[in-house]
């Protein structure tokens, strides 16, 4: 504790102990409706999924169920396709990561710039993220078509060679990639832009007297400031990102080959598609674990921490 | 901090309760009443029946009649219609959950895994009840043998077909015309005249590509080549698709694939094939003959009314398309079984199927299939192909009847896909796959 | 002094040229699906793409005589505004707490941890067990189990973006605020919350957009009655075709409500931040 003088409620210097008693039950009624409903919405699912993942259980044959250790894990291990659905998917966070930072980060600099037509087109930018990803999906789909799609269109224009984006091995995981991070941008751009916004205009004037240049102001100055909220938004995405299943199921459903698999797709085709529970419940525990460790490296990294 | 652990235990405790499966008490019978036909047609009265379908025009059509039911009945119907995709996870999570939700669901290649689970009722004992169904007005021999096949499971009927179709070949009789092509009839001409085609079009010859896509149309290749699937079409005991016929049939459908394809055609569903047709990007496709409504209709085709239609082309073995259909079955877990059954027994009653047969092209009753009155509707080529198709001697089931029929498709189409995405020894590559298939076979 | 006048207006114009360039790229599909949706069917798919012609509102009129477009839209409202804000009632004072050193419970760690915890499982493993859940609940066909299970991902979401917004926020505002006799709950909500007005806006939105455009629990636990637009969406995707016109108007319909609810909070953004400036 901060050795500060408190005064309670009645403006009276309060004993220590009603005092502690007070900010704890200040502190549990404020926490506990939120937590125990989080809590116990999420644990048991998890736990349930995990009890499964130690069984032998296909679905059309519940009666057969039995119990089998940790056989799942060590043959997830030995899957290779497994092991390849790991790599694709740290491939496919950090291609998507990376453009909607610079791309989100760019645009939240343009748009807090006065030039009143960027206030104008605030809303416009929002729209990726509003738009329902089935309908995003089905649209990039046609609009990748190597045969009938607008974005070839524009290359034939422009006299670069065609592509074959979703429907061959080399592009599929990278176009899906593209897609996504043209979805979920916004979302960085109005992390970013907010976070921009919030730093007081004093710490900018102190900077410009300082004689600060735009670029040092930016570098210096107001990316440490939103430092926290920027940890968080790349946090969230990256987890995100790793579950994302809709947008490349409906684009390439894996495709070509295994080329866009990612491990939700894995995990998503033995759980549902070949009805073997206990297999796909393995992986997606192992994912799980895939992403919790990816999200502490970004603790470390982004120093975010739990003191003030 | 123990104030919350707590509640959390308690809330713990509370879930598994609610989380077990498991089937409610199916309704008691009631008295029936018969009317002159033998049938209660006003016993389940304030009924209500939920049917599960699929996207599909079957679905529309269905509609159109659903009110002449409920009129003779007084049962109402709700259908209760989903996209494809959602359509496997909804009816996946119903039935194996046996919540029971629908009372009737559209069934498909996974019936024999259903009925294995216990999740659809065997509806031969159905049959049996003579207030439901007149069985010989209803003609169940009807029910085109090459569809009712793929639902019979262990000799009884699981799912009462409603809607087939046939592997057929589209082609553009205007540009075969212009250039004075003749209609392949075997797979060496389809070879040439896709090569020939593929100089002035983006793709000489359309068929799908993706992984769990190419097998129904490659299967039909391979049998017309004189390969099966399996040893046995009943027992499933091993996968022969690596003998030297199959291998040639395998290899003759992707090489199609490959080298006239269209870029990126690895990943080719059949809604791309479709488009790039509707478009004129390719003259010539391979696939079933359902899509006809899509090519004829100028709302969505470029290329209505220049579309030929032509049984699929003969292999050494001869012309042996595979095929498909879609079902309806019963739920387990349903609620209303009687009132489902005589709903079911209505709908795909001769007098029915024929007046849907009529409204939208689709039948699975040969009776209907043959009515004149579907000739005045449709192009008499596409009739001719279809027939030719349902004519056809196959060795087998389009699908193998196991239960792990999703792992099956994975399995067989990544060998496919592989094989479209480059050139490689074929044998090679079918026995490691035939190794793995044999596996899931032996689940049964 | 002249020629730096110059350059100032010459970079003024580049820049906004450059950023007219981008947005034009970026938004290009989102115009290319209004433009689809306009277009009769057989020309959506032409190739080379047609960008001048004439827009037919037939696939407008589809969606709204042949789909049951309002009733998706109400339902999906309902959900994602009851979602938003219990998620935010619920978790807000609980990132409050968990950003203030004083009131920090000592095992906060581990609680954020698993809060965190909490959303790296892939969501399809919940389908079936929760399925199970609600059906012995007769909640499914309800809109309170979709609000439920799409608060397992809002209230995480919640509780970490409010937190590090309060953390932006010094201590000593409260402490002003209590020294002068506030409640400790008055010091939250008359000095601190307004302050955070951007992060809330945020967060409202983000998780508002969540809801609307979530697919999979909505649909497992919806039937017939309480369908959502993302389920209406995927309705033009049939056995052997797909409707564009169909599915790109619905997904521009769907954006009006979002749009009007991102409206809404934008003012109570503006006035938080003016808010935020007079306190400097």
């Amino acid at each position: 504790m901060d050795g500060r003088v408190h005064m309670n409620i009645r403006g009276k210097r309060a004993p220590r102990g009603l005092q502690e008693r007070e900010i704890a039950k200040f502190r549990w009624m404020m926490l506990a409706p939120g937590l125990i409903v989080l809590l116990s919405i999420n644990l048991l699912p998890i736990a349930d999924t995990i009890l499964t993942s130690f069984h032998d259980f296909y679905l059309p044959r519940p009666q057969q169920k039995h119990f089998i250790g940790l056989a799942n894990y060590m043959n997830l291990f030995k899957d290779s396709r497994f092991i390849e659905s790991i790599w694709r998917t740290v491939k496919f966070v950090l291609i998507v990561i990376t453009i909607e930072v610079i791309f989100g980060f760019t645009i939240a600099i343009f748009l807090t710039s006065k030039l009143k037509t960027m206030q104008a087109l605030r809303g416009l930018f929002l729209v990726p993220i509003i738009l329902t990803p089935i309908a995003t999906a089905f649209m990039w789909r046609i609009m990748f078509s190597p045969t009938l799609g607008i974005l070839n269109y524009f290359l034939e224009v422009l006299r670069l060679p065609p592509q074959t984006w979703i429907y061959s091995e080399e592009q599929a995981l990278a176009s899906v990639a593209i897609v996504l991070a043209w979805c979920k941008t916004p979302f960085m751009i109005m992390v970013f832009y907010t976070g921009l916004l919030s730093i007081s205009e004093d710490v900018i004037e102190a900077s410009l007297i300082d004689g600060a240049s735009a670029w040092q102001q930016l570098w210096r100055i107001k990316l440490p400031l939103i430092r926290p909220v920027f940890f968080v938004a790349i946090l969230f995405q990256t987890v995100d990102t790793c579950k994302e299943f809709d947008l490349t199921f409906i684009l390439t459903r894996g495709g070509p080959g295994s080329s866009s698999e990612t491990l939700s797709v894995f995990t998503y085709l033995h759980s549902f598609g070949f009805l073997r529970m206990g297999y796909g419940s393995a992986a997606a525990i192992v994912m799980s674990v895939f992403i919790t460790i990816l999200a502490y490296t970004l603790f470390r990294a982004g120093g975010i921490d739990f003191e003030n | 901090m123990r104030f919350l652990s707590i509640t959390l235990c308690i809330l713990c405790l509370v879930f598994p309760v609610f989380a077990q499966g498991g089937k409610d008490a199916p309704a008691a019978a009631k008295p029936v009443e018969v009317s002159a036909d033998g049938i209660a047609w006003r016993a389940y009265e304030g009924t209500t029946l939920h049917l599960g379908m699929n996207k599909h025009v079957y679905t529309d059509t269905l509609r159109k009649v659903i009110d002449e039911f409920t009129a003779k009945t007084g049962i109402k119907i709700i259908i209760d219609e989903y996209a494809q995709d959602e359509f496997m996870n909804k009816r996946l999570v119903d039935l194996s959950s046996g919540a029971g939700t629908f009372d009737i669901v559209m069934m498909d290649s996974i019936a024999t895994q259903a009925a294995q689970a216990g999740w659809i009722e065997n509806l031969d004992p159905w049959f049996e009840k003579r207030h439901l169904v007149d069985k010989k007005a209803y003609m169940l021999d009807d029910l085109s043998p090459s569809f009712t096949k793929a639902f019979t499971v262990n000799g009884s009927l699981y799912a009462i077909p409603v809607s087939g179709e046939k592997q057929v070949l589209f082609y553009r009789k205007d540009i075969f015309k212009e250039r004075g092509l003749k209609v392949p009839t075997t797979f060496d001409e389809l070879y040439e005249t896709a090569r020939i085609l593929k100089r002035d079009f983006p793709a000489g010859i359309l068929v799908r590509g993706q992984k769990i896509h190419t097998v129904s149309n490659a299967t039909g290749v391979i049998w017309s080549y004189g390969g099966k699937i399996a040893d046995d079409p009943v027992q499933y005991n091993k996968a022969v698709f690596n003998s030297p016929e199959a291998v040639r049939g395998a290899d003759m459908y992707t090489s199609l694939a490959r080298e006239f394809g269209p870029p990126g055609i690895a990943n080719y569903t059949w809604y791309e094939c479709v488009s790039d047709f509707q478009q004129g990007k390719a003259p010539m496709y391979l696939d079933m003959s359902v899509f006809m409504s899509q090519f004829e209709d100028p709302a969505k085709s470029l290329v209505a009314g220049k579309v030929g239609y032509a049984p699929m082309p003969a292999g050494p073995a001869g012309s042996k398309p595979t095929g498909g259909a879609w079902a309806v079955s019963m739920s387990s877990a349903s609620r209303n079984k009687d009132a489902a059954f005589l709903f079911l027994a209505w709908a795909t009653s001769p007098e029915i199927s024929t007046k849907l047969a009529l409204e939208a092209g689709i039948a699975a009753r040969a009776s209907a299939l043959s009515d004149p009155k579907l000739a005045e509707k449709y192009p008499a080529d596409w009739l001719k192909a279809f027939q030719a198709g349902l004519s056809a001697d196959v060795p087998e089931l389009t699908f193998p009847l196991i239960s792990r029929n999703e792992e099956y498709l994975d399995t067989i189409g990544t060998a496919f896909n592989s094989m479209i995405l480059r050139k490689q020894d074929v044998k090679a590559l079918l026995d490691e796959t035939v190794v793995k298939v044999t596996e899931l076979f032996k689940d049964k | 002094m002249k020629t730096n006048i110059q350059r100032k207006e010459l970079i003024k114009v580049i820049k906004i040229i450059l950023l007219w360039a981008l947005a034009l790229m970026y938004l290009f599909p989102l115009i290319w699906t209004l433009s689809t949706s306009l277009k009769t069917r057989v020309d959506a798919l032409s190739y080379p793409p047609i960008f001048f012609f004439k827009p037919t509102f037939e696939n407008y009129k589809a969606v709204w005589v042949e789909s049951d477009f309002l009733k998706y839209c109400f339902n999906s409202v309902i959900i994602a505004i009851s979602a938003t804000f219990i998620g935010l009632i619920m978790g807000t004072p609980a990132a409050y707490v968990l950003s203030r050193k004083r009131y920090r419970p000592k095992g906060s760690k581990s609680i954020l941890m698993a809060i965190l915890s909490t959303r790296v499982v892939p969501q399809i493993t919940f389908m079936i067990p929760f399925f199970i859940f609600f059906r012995k609940l007769h909640l499914i066909d309800t809109h309170i189990s979709v609000v439920i299970m799409h608060l397992t991902i809002i209230l995480g979401f919640g509780i970490w973006m409010m937190r590090s917004y309060f953390l932006d926020i010094p201590f000593e505002l409260e402490e002003s605020g209590l020294i002068d006799g506030c409640s400790y709950f008055g010091a939250f909500s008359r000095i601190i919350l307004p302050l955070a007005a951007p992060g809330l806006a945020t967060t409202a939105i983000f998780s508002f957009n969540y809801s609307w455009n979530e697919f999979l629990f909505a649909l497992i636990l919806t039937g017939l009655r309480t369908k959502t637009v993302p389920l209406g969406v995927y309705n033009w995707v049939g056995y052997e075709e797909i409707n564009w016109g169909g599915l790109t108007a619905t997904a521009i319909l769907a954006l009006i409500p979002i749009l009007v609810f991102y409206g809404f909070v934008q003012k109570g953004l503006v006035r938080g931040l003016t808010m935020g400036a007079v306190k400097g």
